[in-house]
């Protein structure tokens, strides 16, 4: 028997404390904001990952190099990443 | 005593002060990572150092190859880095002697490397061969 049921991913986007505002020219949501250092080149370079996570149907337009602010602070985009089955993305940044 | 070999890095690391772009980022064989915002820096490091034997005499004719490397970050940053690269040679080729300790220096190679990260960025390897003599048995003299 097929389990039926639908999905509501306002649920997950919906936590007060973790998700943070992002604006993306007229599109204005919230994501999950993360920055992790990373050691890149071979040891040469450190790095920050700033990444958010978000609705792919709230920023579906969203492309390389498009001004994202994220908690108030202006990022480029680097490259949006579908995750799972799409219906969420990461979308890598750049600090500005 | 010290090896010429160390005497010809110092010598570098000497010749690089006010190296155009990095103020006083200038690293003699760094191993920590470079943070953004130690960006533009360089780093001189040795790569290899090979001896042969061309006369008669007991000296060795070593050529020692180092890097200087330049980390840069910027939209482009093999662009941004183009003053720094263009000052470290000039500072590197004004004394083929390095002090004393070197017979010639000679450019070997420039190779690129281009990274996404917070800041697009660079890390610029400039390679040059160091020509000097020693002793057989002593790397001192």
């Amino acid at each position: 028997m097929a389990l039926a049921f639908t999905e509501d991913l306002n649920a997950f986007f919906d936590t007060p404390g973790f998700t943070v505002p992002v604006v993306q020219g007229s599109t204005t949501s919230v994501g999950y904001f993360e920055s992790p250092n990373e050691i890149i080149a071979d040891g040469v370079v450190l790095t920050t990952d700033y990444a958010v996570v978000v609705k792919t149907s709230d920023f579906s337009t969203v492309s390389r190099g498009d001004a994202m602010t994220v908690e108030g602070v202006a990022y480029t985009v680097r490259e949006p990443m579908l995750l799972d089955d799409g219906k969420i993305m990461r979308v890598m940044l750049m600090k500005d | 005593m010290t090896t010429k070999r160390e005497n010809i890095l110092a010598a570098i690391t000497t010749a690089l002060a006010g190296t155009t772009g990095v103020g006083t980022r200038i690293y003699r064989s760094r191993a920590e990572p470079m943070s953004r915002g130690e960006s533009p820096a360089i780093i001189i490091e040795p790569v290899s150092d090979t001896p042969v034997q061309n006369t008669s005499l007991p000296t060795l004719d070593w050529t020692l190859r180092i890097r200087i490397v330049v980390i840069e970050r910027a939209t482009v940053p093999d662009q941004a880095a183009d003053d720094t690269i263009e000052s470290l040679h000039a500072k590197i080729m004004s004394d083929l002697t390095l002090g004393g300790y070197a017979i010639d220096v000679q450019p070997a190679q420039t190779s690129y490397q281009l990274i996404e990260a917070d800041q697009p960025a660079g890390i610029i390897s400039c390679e040059f061969d160091v020509r000097y003599r020693t002793q057989v048995a002593d790397l001192t003299q």
